[in-house]
């Protein structure tokens, strides 16, 4: 019993403890995912603030190399600087500008020269851009602006590839525009501008004063403690804002491309670690966890609570039935001298009637209790599983002698007379004691509810296996709807007071109980006609006891 | 026949002593279970009765002690409580019979009869087999009389009755010799005791006890058996 309780209690709490947890888990993960995002989302509009930046500068830029390479400039009216005296003078002028080239409408280079005397700068130049020339270099366009392009981080203003296309086809579409490529040390820009004439002029852009023009219109970030790094197109790192160290190998918390021809570029925002956790501590549900903790605990609590309430309850019904045990044992001791002195004073007296009468009542009162103490005893046993009969052979008709002679008293008050039948001589197998205290019990059930039919039947019969015995009365029978239950523990057919008939509920349960220790049954006979009949069949004795 | 008995409750220990001294027996009682095995050593009693829950030395180690020293002696245990009734251990210890308490007079006289039935037939046969009045047989051993196929259970002080009027066929016996020989040469019971007892005698053997024909009366002497009666 107590271990069942145990399981389902430990089962009542696990059950709801594992999936409080396992729901809490999964919402604290759902709750730092999001918390996480915000946070994502937060760094990259601060990275796409510095990629806006960067955008109009390199818008400034463009229009400002332009203007440099206008027709208008040095008084050239109308044509643009395109002889080789013009161009290293413009890069003479122009930090800004490298190398200039120039391409007739036909796509071929007349600047630098392909044969002829060229500048060392030149050689240079050449070699550099010698895939461009030679139409193996990929050339981008820069995409077309679409709706919430911003909205696709890192992927942003990447731009589109023109396969199988050559400058001066790109030049029909457009009329300026970059050339970003990559060699040796890394991103390489030219800057191009369409001729009146067809062709085009283009200059190489020197990077690092690219990168300075642009780091130099940054605004003073609000970086905090934390580092945004820009990264170029090998992933070394060009400039870095704000004090944190960032470990090798750390990824960053989120990335944004610079803006086309730049976008071989990144930047990258790393948080502090105190400052991370500070802002993702800040979304972290301590109150759920507490919450969470509280209800697992107060399961546990009330589970702890359940066992000890009914474990102490089952202890408070043990000492219950000890008390009940203890009392009853302790009512025999008086009851055996009222009944030893009440039998000795009857020997004393000399005459019928009168005093002994009286003193019969006593003896027979006394009888009464003794059996009911029985009773409560064997039942307190039974529950605690302590009770046990001891089946030997014994005469089936002795014990019907024994408990009508002890109910004679009783039964000639009622006006009942007994008609015994009595055909078991032979031993059968059965604990006596156990006999009696079941015919005591079917013989006080004819006393108390059979009066009426004013007969006690009593009828033994026996074959080698099987003895039996039939006790019925002539009165009001067991109603049909209460035969299912008559056998279990304190069900009484009326509980009505003005029935005028007492018991505890227990003699048939009892009786029952007791029947089948002795490997025998306890019946009801539901074809018997009127009054109630109970049938005890015990077994024969065995074959090395016959 | 000696019988000591061993009974903590007073009251208890004094009505079987009653039923027992009813019956014949000279009874040796004792309230503890120390006194019990002292008393078993000095009386040497023919039977044992013995309840369990004794002060000192419960009814069990009493039962083992006079197991020790005698395997024969026949002993009844007496209890309230059916667990310490324990039926095999009864066994194991070598008890005759156990009574449950509650008791009733006559349940525990015939108990203690049968008890004593078999101490009887075991017992050296010094006595005789059975002897005949009118027509009744006495059966000294068996504690019983026959007549026809009827039997008559008897207690041993009537047994000793009837067998005093069996020896002193057509005498007529004052008080003093019956009360000699039912209650031996101590006791000196009032003389209703006896009257109780010849009644209740005539009631067992006598075919009609409002006039009796085997024990007769013989006014203001005693009473008499008239063998010659018929």
């Amino acid at each position: 019993m107590q271990r069942r309780l145990l399981l389902v209690l430990a089962l009542l709490v696990t059950v709801p403890t594992l999936t409080v947890v396992t729901l809490g888990w999964r919402m604290l993960e759902n709750q730092r995912r999001v918390a996480r995002m915000e946070l994502e989302t937060l760094l990259d509009e601060r990275l796409a603030d510095l990629e806006q930046t960067i955008a109009a500068e390199l818008t400034r830029l463009e229009q400002d190399l332009a203007t440099e390479l206008e027709p208008e400039r040095d008084g050239l009216l109308g044509t643009p600087p395109t002889s080789a005296e013009a161009l290293r003078q413009l890069r003479r002028e122009s930090g800004l500008v490298g190398m200039a080239f120039v391409l007739d409408p036909q796509g071929n280079l007349t600047y630098p020269p392909a044969a002829g005397p060229r500048s060392e700068d030149e050689d240079a130049f050449m070699v550099r851009t010698r895939d461009i020339w030679a139409g193996r270099a990929v050339l981008y366009e820069p995409p077309t602006p679409e709706p919430n392009v911003e909205l696709k981080k890192r992927v942003s203003r990447s731009s589109a590839r023109i396969a199988g296309d050559d400058m001066v086809s790109l030049a029909v579409r457009r009329p300026q525009g970059w050339i970003a490529w990559y060699w040796q040390d890394g991103l390489h820009l030219l800057f191009w501008r369409r001729l009146e004439s067809g062709g085009v002029i283009g200059v190489e852009v020197e990077r690092v004063v690219l990168l300075a023009r642009i780091l130099g219109r940054l605004p003073s970030l609000p970086v905090g403690e934390d580092r945004i790094v820009l990264v170029d197109s090998r992933g070394d790192a060009v400039h870095q804002w704000g004090p944190y160290e960032v470990p090798a190998g750390e990824a960053a918390v989120t990335e944004r491309r610079l803006p086309y021809p730049l976008d071989g570029y990144r930047l990258a925002y790393h948080l502090a670690p105190a400052r991370g956790a500070a802002l993702l501590g800040a979304s972290t549900p301590l109150g759920t966890l507490a919450g969470l903790g509280a209800l697992v605990l107060a399961l546990l609590g009330l589970g702890v609570y359940a066992y000890r309430e009914s474990s102490r309850q089952v202890r408070e019904a043990a000492q219950r039935v000890t008390f009940v045990t203890q009392v009853s044992h302790e009512l025999k001791t008086p009851l055996a001298n009222i009944r030893l002195y009440a039998e000795l004073l009857d020997a004393d007296l000399e005459d019928e009637g009168g005093p002994r009468e009286r003193v019969g009542v006593i003896v027979s009162e006394s009888q009464r209790l003794a059996r009911l103490i029985d009773n409560v005893l064997v039942y307190a046993k039974v529950r605690r599983g302590t009770h046990r009969v001891t089946p030997v052979p014994m005469r089936m008709d002795d014990a019907v002698g024994r408990v009508l002679t002890q109910f004679g008293p009783a039964l000639a008050a009622k006006g009942i007379e007994p008609e015994v039948t009595l055909g078991a001589p032979a031993p059968c197998r059965a604990d006596p004691d156990a006999v009696e205290q079941i015919l005591a019990n079917l013989v006080n059930n004819v006393e108390k509810y059979g009066a009426s039919g004013g007969v006690l039947i009593v009828r033994t019969e026996q074959d080698a296996a099987v003895t039996r015995v039939v006790v019925g009365d002539r009165g009001p029978g067991v109603p049909a709807a209460a035969r299912a239950r008559i056998f279990e523990p304190f069900y009484r057919v009326s509980h009505k007071l003005s029935d005028a008939v007492t018991g505890t509920g227990i003699g048939l349960a009892i009786a029952r109980t007791l029947a089948e220790e002795c490997g025998g049954r306890l019946a009801l006979l539901e074809d018997r006609g009127p009054g109630a009949w109970f049938a005890l069949e015990v077994p024969g004795v065995r074959e090395e006891e016959a | 026949m000696k019988v000591l008995v061993a009974e903590d409750d007073p009251h208890m220990r004094r009505g079987i002593e009653e039923i027992l001294e009813g019956e014949g027996y000279q009874v040796v009682a004792v309230a503890d279970g120390e006194a019990a095995v002292e008393a078993y050593r000095s009386h040497a009693p023919d039977f044992v009765c013995l309840d369990i829950m004794m002060p000192k030395l419960n009814g069990y180690d009493v039962c083992r002690v006079i197991r020790r020293s005698s395997a024969t002696v026949p002993i009844m245990f007496l209890s309230a409580k059916s667990e310490e009734v324990d039926k095999v251990l009864g066994l194991e210890l070598g008890a005759d019979d156990y009574v449950m308490k509650p008791f009733g007079v006559k349940e525990f006289a015939a108990r203690v009869r049968a008890i004593c039935r078999r101490a009887l037939r075991t017992a050296p046969a010094h006595e005789v087999s059975q002897f005949i009045l009118h027509d009744l047989t006495v059966l000294p051993a068996e504690l019983r009389a026959r007549r026809g196929d009827q039997l008559v259970e008897l207690s041993l002080r009537e047994v000793r009755l009837l067998r005093c009027f069996f020896e002193h066929p057509g005498q007529a016996l004052d008080r003093d010799r019956l009360f000699a020989a039912g209650w031996g040469h101590k006791a000196y019971p009032n003389s209703r005791t006896l009257d109780q007892h010849i009644s209740k005698l005539r009631k067992k053997v006598e075919l009609d006890p409002t006039s009796p024909r085997i024990i007769q009366t013989v006014h203001g002497l005693g009473y008499r058996y008239e063998p010659t009666g018929l």
